[in-house]
């Protein structure tokens, strides 16, 4: 009985050692959009191009009417984006934001609704058919 | 128990010889390949320590079959597969990093365990044969290994990641990227020494896997696994589960060449996914027995001087073949002639070293039959 308990404890040890490293490990392609966006009647527009770093790493500039994509591993992210002048040099503004994602998700992040102070700035990644 | 092996009954000089035959006959070769290769001493040093952190793990699985009297375990390409099948789901998934490698190892482990003892109950239906049959059901394996991951994913087990899957949609494509967790164990610390590069975490998980098999073979199940090495009949007398024993043996082998293979494939950083395992038993043992290791007997050290010396041989075999001969393909037909050849020789080595170990034993006992019958007939005369 009390051999049977320990097994049965090892096993939902293991399981849920699983799905931890699965959260964790979970690559994420997030993509990164600095285009005009209109959510509940607010519109937001793409003015300026953006230096983007995902969880510190840089993943590049985003310019005017432009995507990109960068990769994350795990559940919690942080974005930092570095507001460029015309010539692409910084301005010295920075924005910073934290994020969690869940295993599946595959997110979209608007750059102008993030700037602009919106609760939704990103949104779940969805194949045009 | 008297000793009756060689050293009872040759010359210290030439038992030494025919012990280290294999390893003498490597380092002398070597003699000759290293400066006919060009190579430098600094590029060999680079090449061996990330051969020695890449190798290593899978070698160190075998010992512990040795210790239970099962020679070389073929069947480590088993524990092969099912690193390889955890390395499958894990890039499916996605998961990468150090997560994806431990997850992998995870997913691995069941299918090892699974595949270690039925590997077990084969050759304990085998004893006195369990190279050969271990040999054979490592090609059986990777056909059921071939339908499952060529047939079954994608059809009965859902694959998502089309990047690993065939275009026909079932079955995984031939080669798999595993940029996404290349080297996580070799960067997680990683000294540079005078351009050496030396990846410590790779040699803190060889190193913990040394010391639990020291630690091992002073357990309870470590003295009854060499107990059932040195007799069957004598364990069996003891109380010792013999059947239990060997498979555990074999279980714990297979499930240390999985991860060995999951770090094998990390620090290669790609995975050919119907050839990877192919040739792991062959050349884990193979460079155990350069090492000095016998069918009988396998130590730790056995493992470094063997992957030392066999991947030398692998590295500076294909220049010097080119030196010598202008064909650097001669030296790639070499290292599989090398690997196959040294089997051969340490097998017929021991196989001879029993022989004359038996026939000097025989003589033993005819001598001291002819000397009990010769003080009985002393007895009876005076009387």
């Amino acid at each position: 009985m009390r051999r049977n308990l320990i097994r049965l404890a090892l096993i939902l040890l293991l399981i849920w050692a699983g799905l931890y490293l699965y959260g964790a490990g979970k690559m994420h392609k997030v993509l990164l959009d600095n285009k005009d966006w209109a959510q509940d009647a607010v519109a937001y527009t793409a003015t300026t191009p953006y230096l983007v770093l995902l969880d510190g790493e840089e993943v590049g500039t985003v310019r005017v009417g432009k995507r990109k994509a960068g990769e994350v591993m795990g559940a919690r992210h942080t974005i930092v984006l570095e507001e460029l002048d015309e010539d692409e040099e910084p301005t010295g503004k920075k924005i910073e934001k934290s994020f969690s994602l869940k295993p599946n998700d595959a997110p979209v992040v608007n750059i102008p609704a993030l700037v602009g102070g919106s609760e939704t700035w990103w949104e779940m990644y969805v194949e045009e058919e | 128990m008297k000793n009756t092996s060689l050293t009872k009954t040759m010359h210290p000089g030439v038992q030494f010889l025919i012990n280290n035959a294999v390893p003498i006959l490597f380092v002398t070769l070597l003699i000759f390949a290293v400066p006919l290769s060009g190579y430098s001493g600094g590029y060999l040093v680079n090449e061996m320590i990330t051969r020695l952190a890449r190798n290593s793990f899978l070698v160190l699985s075998l010992l512990i079959p040795i210790i239970a009297g099962m020679g070389m375990n073929f069947g480590i390409v088993l524990g092969a597969m099912a690193g390889q099948i955890g390395l499958i789901f894990i890039s499916d998934w996605q998961v990468v990093g150090m997560p994806g490698m431990l997850l992998a190892m995870l997913i691995s482990t069941p299918i090892a365990v699974l595949l270690g003892w039925f590997c077990g109950i084969v050759l304990n239906r085998a004893k006195g044969r369990e190279m050969v049959t271990g040999y054979m059901l490592g090609f059986f394996m990777s056909g059921i290994y071939q339908l499952f991951v060529l047939y079954g994913m994608g059809h009965i087990i859902p694959i998502s990641n089309n990047d690993i899957l065939l275009p026909r949609g079932f079955g995984i494509r031939n080669a798999i990227n595993l940029d996404q967790i290349q080297g996580v164990l070799g960067n997680l610390i990683n000294v540079n020494i005078g351009g050496i590069n030396i990846p410590i975490g790779n040699f803190l998980v060889i190193a913990a896997l040394c010391a639990f098999i020291v630690w091992f073979r002073k357990t309870k199940l470590g003295q009854d696994m060499r107990t059932v090495g040195q007799d069957m009949n004598v364990a069996r007398t003891s109380g010792i589960n013999v059947e239990r024993t060997r498979i555990l043996a074999i279980i714990m082998s297979t499930l240390l060449a999985c991860y060995g293979q999951i770090i094998f494939l990390q620090n290669i950083g790609t995975m050919n996914t119907y050839n990877s395992h192919d040739q792991v038993g062959l050349f884990a043992v193979a460079a155990l027995l350069v090492g000095g290791a016998s069918v009988a007997r396998g130590s730790i050290a056995n493992v470094f001087i063997g992957t030392v010396l066999f991947h030398m041989v692998f590295v500076v075999s294909p220049r010097a073949g080119k030196e010598l001969i202008g064909e650097a393909q001669l030296g790639e037909h070499f290292r599989v002639f090398i690997s196959y050849a040294i089997i051969a020789l340490s097998l017929a080595l021991y196989a001879w070293r029993k022989q004359v170990e038996k026939e000097n034993e025989r003589r033993r006992v005819q001598a001291q039959n002819r000397a009990t019958l010769h003080d009985q007939n002393q007895g009876g005369i005076e009387a």
